[in-house]
């Protein structure tokens, strides 16, 4: 297997607020390898944004800083640089993609100004081959008439234009990796399709590594190899996509699958559910965090916390009393 | 469903156009047709599933159903009553028996009372309850919405959007009204939450003999809930059919391609599936072309489609559709 691409290691990220010191992201690891996408799956308030933050660079501080662990970046530990270098490398190795364009653009500016700014920064170009570049850029994510819409500002473009524009600035300087939170959340199922038909082309024509922040398992069915589950701050399950949706083995994994009904057919049955709800931050249960929700639930559970694991002969898992184990 | 069931909510032709935009200083403002020219019968015990992209006029059909918008024209049935034809106070009496809930359930909280008074202010204003009574039934209510009683001198924001969901159904159920709409109820809740609320929504429905219009654009969850569904787009029903009909052979080309789009939950079959895509956007409501509103997207689309607006026919089996090719 080649080298990851991003290998993330025992990240820890806190919230230092006045109700204490809050752990969105308490001990998560993982890697992105070239080439692959991967999916970091959960609900609100779970930790995966701030997570992405996390690797952009991005944590908003006070009140939260990065505490531990280490991100390296092909080899690089993105922890350890200064400022300067840290942007550069953000916007020449990876490209980021938010949920909300209207806000993650500038409404004051022209978007081809705003695509050929970056190029200009980072790429050592002159203002014309930027222009010019930033047309040919335009034009790959799939906007019609890219040259006369270089001139439009943010709000002249529809919300499903409004992404590809963001994700024109986000491969603009040809970035390896591609950060994606929930891009395609507040959009119409019509223009999400579309928009995964251009992520896909993306990373089959240039090989871009991609790691996709969603809450959306569908999503994650379309368009990923491999998939990361996160509860209350930390990664409960890795497996390949194909294994995660047939045979889950965090008991989260199974009940979050459970509840979504699916298109393909109808279940007579009510729909199946995690009761409760996800524990908030500030009182985190002992032991494992999902233990007032698991129906396996065991007194090891309540005392102990499981680790991540390798379970079976692929994924891993971090529960005592694992699902759909087979040797 | 039984084809001789009661309409319990109809529609004849019913339309709300809003005023739009005024494209320059001196020229006429131009005309928003959120709704045109709808029919639609409900039939007292279903659920009717509307489902539709944003923007396509769904959220304004349900509110015009209960006359929290005027029509713009054409008529509303409800129980064989016309409901522009009532009194005020008839009408009144009416809103007991229809009642709606929103999405986003703590902008329909009032955030400075507590829920225990929210729930009880319906009754308090029908004159339904009072005294003990009046407190008795809060505390059941709470109990059918799966709250604890004791937690009614709490305030909105104590709560979770799930638990606000539960308030807000408490207080729409409080005056026992026989027709909800529920408008896009789970949208903002997490997954394991919205199954909680549908589970909810359906228990109730048997206990309490509801009828809902349930309005969502979220497909998977219409195909769990819906007796029926209603496919809008740009102010239109384009389609409706049987749940399992219109999902399994559906016939307008707007409806095939909005199935096609929703990601399923299988990796494999989601990598091998044959899929439709749109092009564009969902233009302006304002200033349509003659002809079919979904001509600009539709793959299919032919010369004729520009000539004349194409009606909902009857297609056997209660499936209708609104297209010239099927």
């Amino acid at each position: 297997m080649s080298e990851s691409l991003l290998q993330v290691e025992e990240l820890e990220t806190h919230l230092f607020t006045k109700e204490g010191v809050l752990k969105p992201v308490n001990g998560v690891s993982f890697h992105v390898d070239r080439g692959e996408t991967v999916g970091l799956v959960g609900e609100s308030g779970c930790g995966k944004t701030m997570t992405a933050l996390s690797i952009m660079g991005l944590v908003p501080n006070p009140p939260g800083r990065i505490v531990g662990g280490a991100i390296q970046l092909d080899g690089e530990d993105l922890l350890q640089l200064d400022d300067r270098t840290l942007r550069t490398r953000r916007s020449v190795q990876m490209g980021m993609i938010f949920q909300d364009a209207s806000t993650a653009l500038n409404p004051t500016m022209r978007v081809g100004d705003q695509i050929a700014e970056t190029m200009q920064r980072h790429m050592g170009m002159n203002a014309a081959e930027a222009a010019l570049h930033a047309t040919e850029i335009l034009d790959r994510v799939g906007i019609p008439a890219a040259e006369q819409r270089l001139s439009d500002y943010p709000h002249q473009f529809s919300g499903g234009m409004r992404q590809r524009v963001m994700i024109a600035i986000a491969i603009c300087c040809n970035p390896e990796l591609l950060i994606a939170d929930e891009p395609t959340t507040a959009l119409d199922v019509t223009i999400q399709a579309q928009l995964l038909d251009l992520i896909r082309e993306l990373k089959e024509d240039v090989g871009k590594s991609v790691l996709w922040i969603t809450h959306d398992l569908g999503v994650v069915a379309e368009l990923c190899d491999r998939v990361m589950v996160m509860y209350a701050g930390q990664v409960v399950e890795e497996a390949t996509v194909e294994e995660l949706f047939l045979r889950p083995r965090h008991p989260y994994t199974a009940g979050l699958l459970d509840s979504m009904p699916t298109l393909e057919e109808r279940r007579q049955e009510s729909l199946k559910t995690i009761e409760g709800m996800p524990p908030n931050m500030a009182r985190m249960p002992s032991g494992c965090a999902f233990h007032p929700r698991c129906e396996y639930a065991s007194e090891r559970c309540v005392e102990e916390m499981p680790v991540l694991e390798r379970s079976g002969r692929e994924g891993l898992v971090a529960c005592w009393h694992p699902l759909n184990i087979e040797e | 469903m039984e084809p001789q069931q009661e309409i319990l909510v109809e529609t004849r032709e019913l339309s709300k156009h809003f005023r739009g935009p005024r494209p320059s200083l001196m020229s006429r403002r131009a005309t928003l047709r959120a709704v045109e020219k709808v029919n639609l019968r409900i039939r007292r015990g279903e659920v009717l599933g509307l489902v539709g992209e944003s923007g396509c006029g769904k959220s304004t059909l349900g509110q015009t159903i209960l006359n929290l918008y005027p029509p713009t024209s054409g008529e509303i049935f409800f129980e064989g009553d016309n409901i522009q034809e009532l009194k005020m106070g008839e009408l009144r009496l009416l809103r007991r028996k229809m009642q709606i809930v929103f999405q986003d359930p703590y902008s329909s909280l009032d955030p400075r009372m507590p829920i225990g008074q929210a729930i009880a202010e319906p009754l308090v204003i029908h004159k339904m309850a009072s005294g003990s009574e009046l407190e008795e039934r809060v505390s059941d209510l709470l109990q059918t919405v799966g709250l604890n009683p004791g937690l009614r001198n709490r305030y909105p924001h104590e709560f979770s959007g799930g638990q606000q969901q539960r308030i807000a159904l408490a207080r729409a159920l409080a005056v026992t009204p026989s027709f909800l709409v529920a408008d896009e109820p789970i949208s903002s809740m997490d997954v394991s939450i919205q199954g909680q609320l549908i589970n909810l929504l359906e228990r109730l429905r048997e206990q309490m003999g509801l009828t809902y219009l349930f309005i969502s654009h979220d497909l998977r969850m219409v195909r769990h809930i819906a007796d029926r569904v209603a496919v809008m787009y740009l102010g239109r029903i384009v389609e409706i059919a049987d749940c399992d009909e219109l999902f399994d052979n559906a016939l307008h080309p707007y409806t095939q391609a909005l199935l096609s789009a929703v990601p399923i939950t299988d990796p494999t079959a989601a990598r091998t599936r044959k899929r439709i895509r749109l092009e564009g956007d969902v233009p302006s409501p304002i200033d349509l072309p003659a002809g079919c509103v979904f001509q600009s997207r539709c793959p299919l689309v032919q010369p004729e489609c520009a000539e004349k607006e194409p009606e909902l026919r009857e297609m056997g089996g209660g499936h209708r559709a609104a297209c010239i090719l099927v």
